[in-house]
């Protein structure tokens, strides 16, 4: 196995790991916020991992769109310019 | 590995990078501090996957600049090569100086001019740092750039400062390093122009008949006079000859009287100096007629007729005032003479031997007693042999005009040649790294980027 397939495969672990996570944190952050406890502090700890967790999972879903789109951009600039239409 | 390995693998890194850093979002951990190292990791992930978008570009770059700024790198080699020529020129002739001068009333000047020999000797140093580093960014540049990629995409910023430099190293440098002529000739101090030329004279020693003298003796005097010669230089199987091109030591402007040594005699040469203005001259030797180890000595202004030279016979008819007759025939004692003539009459010789810095010649005084009407037929029969080479030392010419002006203008080229051979490209490549330093705080770190 060559250190590219190691970092893909290390890659697709951390991300399976990453949703996982996400998913105990949205639930754990639920959990704390709608518990019976009437200290304001733990709640709002409960929102900020709840609120944590979706912009994980928002980051996440948008990363391959957002490698695209910075591959795309890149390559557009240096390509060179069209020819112009003929008549 | 090529650069398109190592920039897929940069872009795998970016990507673990970017996955690594939502994990750590992701993580239920309430505490702010450790949340930042997130997003911190996500924005690094990003930015790592634009420059390694951006590499052709990068690479691009360099050469667009170095086109808009009218400079290129073969422009770069032949500036080095130039002044590696001129150092090492110095380096010669101060360590001809120092070993010319150690058996003179001017030892005492050997010392400072040793600590010149340590300077040249260190500027040659700084050429060769910059020879490796101008080779290593211009050879391994998109290399370096690639490598600065990979490092800069490691997570967790391991490798990210280097990184940035390596790629801002990689664009600075290129360009920097062919605009080095042009900054240093700004700040160049003008007196190391007229040392820059290594003055270097090329001479050539013909006979009466312009065929070359091999291995003439030169004799350098002073115009202004004295016995002693300024120099004792041998030429060459050819008869070429060269004075200065670091061998010796020249003032800027002189003339100097030569004289050959020939096969056991003087001779006076026309033109009867040689001087700074000519970079080549043909000094001829009006009273010798040479031919394979035989020489006929005539007085200077009997002229040549006629001649045959070749093939194993000498043979010139000379026209003169009327009742010259003091010919020498010169020759070699391994050189055969069979027969010599004067105007068709069978002549004896009466050869008397000699020997003259370790060549042993044979003379004959030709004194005929019946001269035509000043014209004389002389034919010699014999077998030609190879000159050899006197066994003389030479004397390099070392023409002092006054020791204190040799001195300070030793000490002033000496301070000229460290200010622009180790001080200037020391400043210009610490301007080049600090530049570079400052493009790798745009890439890797000044610009923070807040994406909550």
């Amino acid at each position: 196995m060559g250190i590219a397939e190691f970092i893909q495969g290390l890659t697709v672990q951390v991300m399976s790991i990453a949703w996982l996570l996400f998913l105990i944190t949205w639930v754990i952050g639920w959990a704390v916020r709608g518990s019976p406890i009437p200290i304001h502090r733990v709640k709002r700890t409960g929102q900020s991992l709840v609120e944590d967790a979706v912009l994980a999972a928002f980051w996440m879903a948008l990363g391959s769109s957002i490698f695209a789109l910075i591959s795309y951009i890149t390559s557009s600039i240096y390509q060179p310019m069209p020819p112009p239409p003929q008549p | 590995m090529t650069n398109a390995d190592v920039l897929l693998l940069a872009m795998d890194l970016a990507i673990l990078t970017y996955v690594i850093g939502v994990l750590i979002m992701a993580l239920p951990i309430p505490y702010a501090g450790f949340k930042r190292w997130g997003v911190r990791l996500i924005a690094d992930g990003i930015s790592a996957a634009v420059l390694i978008s951006i590499f052709s570009i990068i690479i691009t770059l360099g050469d667009l600049l170095l086109g808009n700024l009218n400079v290129s790198w073969p422009s770069f080699h032949s500036w080095l090569a130039a002044r590696t020529a001129v150092l090492v020129a110095v380096f010669t002739a101060l360590t001809y100086l120092t070993s010319a001068l150690k058996a003179t009333p001017y030892a005492f000047i050997t010392s400072p001019i040793n600590i010149a020999l340590t300077y040249v000797s260190l500027a040659l140093s700084s050429l060769k740092v910059i020879y490796f580093l101008s080779s290593l960014v211009s050879n391994l540049r998109n290399e370096l750039a690639a490598l600065g990629i990979l490092l800069y995409s490691i997570p967790f910023r391991v490798g990210r400062s280097v990184g940035a430099f390596l790629i801002a190293a990689s664009i600075v440098m290129y360009v920097g390093f062919p605009l080095m002529p042009a900054f240093i000739a700004q700040f160049q101090p003008s007196n190391l122009e007229q040392f820059r030329g290594v003055m270097r004279i090329q001479g050539k020693v013909v006979d009466s008949l312009y065929h070359r003298v091999p291995y003439p003796l030169m004799y350098f005097y002073s115009t202004e006079g004295g016995e002693e010669p300024l120099g004792v230089i041998i030429g060459d199987r050819n008869g070429t000859f060269t004075i200065g091109g670091g061998k010796d030591i020249l003032p800027r402007e002189f003339k100097f009287l030569t004289e050959v040594g020939f096969m056991g005699y003087y001779f006076s040469t026309e033109p009867s100096y040689i001087s700074s203005n000519e970079s080549t001259v043909v000094l001829r030797v009006p009273s010798l007629i040479y031919s394979s180890g035989l020489a006929l000595l005539k007085p200077r202004d009997v002229r040549v007729e006629d001649y045959i030279v070749g093939n194993g016979i000498l043979s010139v008819v000379l026209t003169g005032n009327e009742g010259f007759n003091d010919l020498v025939l010169a020759k070699l004692a391994n050189t055969t003479v069979t027969k010599v003539t004067i105007n068709d009459e069978v002549f004896s010789c009466s050869w008397n031997p000699f020997e003259w810095n370790g060549i042993d010649i044979v003379v004959c005084e030709i004194k005929p007693n019946d001269v035509g009407a000043g014209k004389l037929n002389v034919t010699v029969k014999y077998t030609p042999t190879g000159y050899v080479k006197p066994a003389v030392d030479e004397r390099r010419i070392t023409y002092i005009e006054s020791v204190s002006e040799l001195l300070l203008a030793y000490i002033s080229l000496g301070i000229a040649y460290v200010y622009t051979f180790i001080f200037l490209p020391g400043v210009y490549v610490t301007f080049l790294v600090m530049m570079s330093a400052a493009l790798a705080r745009v890439f890797g770190g000044g610009a923070r980027i807040r994406l909550i």
